[in-house]
């Protein structure tokens, strides 16, 4: 069955072919470049049956702490934003290069379903992505 | 182990091993979302007094304690200035800023003893925390005696300590920052190098999926895109300047235009799928290409460095708004000028200026601010390829009006090398 994936990444531009059988398998991305792009885009992000989140990327121009902690972990920030503000609390698998034990354990904290590493083989993405929905459901 | 953890058992060990060697007890507050919280040591703990022992076991001691530090840290905190004096319980105890730079950083609560010629305020004290706490008349005698047995300490030597140890405290800051900067630096690199990585994996993978599929000119191009892929990731990898390949000059007469070319076509796949369109325009128009002395290799690298930067710093382009890569060239005397346009993410005019743009591992202020991404290598490789050709490179970056996103100030910005056609002498 189709589903709809929201792709919150800035270079979907470069790496766009680690989707392709997640795409032919009838699934559809809308892709997301910054924090500001997926905060306006907050009715996509609610219908959607996925998120599939970076960690670095472009942030929002403003509204978030750049004084404490991770502040280039923007993903990490925006995730806190969905899930405790906007009351966003579908799956999210995390796609990112960060390897970082307190990162993974603050990600966990905010009940993200699955962290893959960059780089990934696209089969494997889409397995894990897959194994997400056939989980919770 | 972690950074974290790393550090937080670092930070006690520097305070454990000042109480040891000075019997002082030490407290060290950080500021978290606004609020002071205190790093505790057992060892430092123990060196409290009896004294304040001995309050901790009174009903509420142990909280109006921590309450009168926290106050005493908070406002060491906010006034950014040393806070010295008694405390509830009529001990002096100092509250020092530790700054680094002009950053607060924390506070060091330490003291908590008896100066000599204070027992008159210390006794006043006293009697007010007996009030405070509603002791009995046993309780306060026993309190009244622990603080008259504490040997009073000399003023001068707890002002040397407590010096000694903001230097200490000091220094730790600045190699955890140094620290946390390295693997900031090391993130980005990785980053950069990862996501390369990941695009040559996604293309392998999908074409050894596909390959039984595929025509024969099908599976060609899609080799061909793997290659490009693979070289976009070499050049990200040579721009670390990782090894000592890169010293190797070696001067021959090229075609810049052949070098250009290549590198557009590195990058023409992914400039598309941003909406942006890359022109190349070189004169003379109706001759040969320009034929310039190179270090083939590095000026390839060079200029794929110059034309991502300019794709990826483009802002992305929309079917009702096009956006574009303009790469034009032209002979200017004993030079040729190439000049790479693009309309997207600026530069500040002192970045300009001071040439703060091609240090290693900067990034630019506009560009932190929009596309955090980066390995603040590229430019600063691109400048040592253009010095080392007997080249110069200049930068310009006019802001121009966009009604459409005023507040992603969009820029026209112009990277002009000038190559020369004879190299006077070898690099």
């Amino acid at each position: 069955m189709s589903k709809t994936i929201v792709w919150i990444e800035d270079d979907t531009d470069i790496i766009d072919p680690v989707v392709k059988p997640l795409e032919r398998a009838g699934h559809r991305f809308v892709r997301l470049h910054t924090a500001q792009e997926a905060l306006d885009a907050l009715d996509d992000i609610r219908q959607a049956d996925l998120i599939l989140l970076d960690i670095i990327f472009p942030p929002a121009p403003s509204g978030f702490d750049q004084a404490n902690g991770f502040n280039q972990y923007t993903g990490l920030h925006l995730l806190r934003e969905l899930r405790e503000v906007h009351g966003v609390h579908l799956p999210v698998v995390v796609l990112t290069v960060v390897i970082r034990p307190e990162l993974d354990k603050e990600l966990e904290e905010l009940n993200v379903a699955d962290i893959i590493h960059k780089p990934v083989r696209p089969s494997e993405l889409k397995q894990r992505v897959e194994a997400v929905w056939n989980l919770s459901s | 182990m972690s950074a974290s953890y790393h550090r937080e058992a670092t930070q006690k060990a520097l305070v454990d091993l000042f109480a040891d060697a000075t019997g002082l007890p030490l407290v060290l507050y950080e500021l978290h979302n606004g609020q002071p919280e205190a790093i505790y040591t057992d060892r430092a703990l123990g060196n409290f007094e009896p004294h304040c022992k001995l309050i901790h076991t009174f009903r509420g001691g142990r909280e109006r304690c921590e309450v009168d530090q926290c106050a005493r840290a908070l406002d060491a905190f906010t006034s950014q200035q040393e806070q010295s004096g008694l405390c509830h319980a009529g001990l002096h105890n100092e509250a020092v800023p530790i700054k680094v730079g002009n950053k607060m950083r924390a506070v060091l609560l330490c003291g908590e003893t008896r100066l000599e010629g204070q027992q008159q305020q210390a006794l006043d004290k006293h009697e007010q925390t007996v009030a405070e706490l509603a002791l009995s008349t046993n309780q306060a005698a026993q309190l009244r005696q622990r603080l008259l047995d504490i040997t009073p300490l000399d003023p001068e030597r707890l002002a040397l300590l407590k010096t000694t140890l903001v230097k200490l405290l000091r220094y730790f800051y600045d190699v955890v920052d140094k620290e946390e900067m390295l693997r900031h630096t090391v993130e980005r690199i990785s980053h950069e190098i990862q996501i390369r990585l990941q695009a040559v994996v996604a293309e392998a993978e999908n074409l050894t999926m596909d390959i039984s599929t595929l025509s024969a000119d099908e599976a060609v191009e899609q080799s061909h895109q793997l290659l490009r892929t693979t070289l976009a990731l070499s050049t990200v990898v040579q721009s670390l300047n990782l090894g000592d390949a890169l010293e190797d000059y070696r001067f021959e007469k090229r075609s810049i235009a052949g070098l250009l070319i290549e590198a557009v076509q590195l990058y023409e796949g992914e400039a598309a799928r941003r909406g942006i369109s890359i022109s190349v325009s070189l004169e003379p128009h109706n001759g040969p290409p320009p034929m310039l002395p190179l270090s083939v290799s590095h000026m390839q690298y060079a200029l794929n460095n110059l034309v991502h930067n300019a794709v990826k710093y483009s802002f992305r382009g929309t079917a009702d708004r096009p956006r574009y890569v303009k790469i034009t060239g032209r002979p200017a005397g004993s030079h040729y000028h190439l000049t790479v346009e693009n309309y997207g993410v600026g530069l500040l005019p002192e970045e300009i200026e001071q040439g703060l743009l091609f240090q290693d591992g900067y990034q630019g202020k506009l560009s932190a601010g929009e596309y955090r991404t980066g390995s603040g290598k590229g430019l600063n490789f691109v400048k040592r390829v253009i010095d080392r050709h007997h080249g110069r490179i200049e930068v310009s970056s006019v802001r121009v009006n966009d009604s459409e996103q005023p507040h992603r100030q969009p820029h026209v910005n112009q990277f002009t090398i000038s190559l020369p056609y004879e190299q006077t002498k070898r690099a």
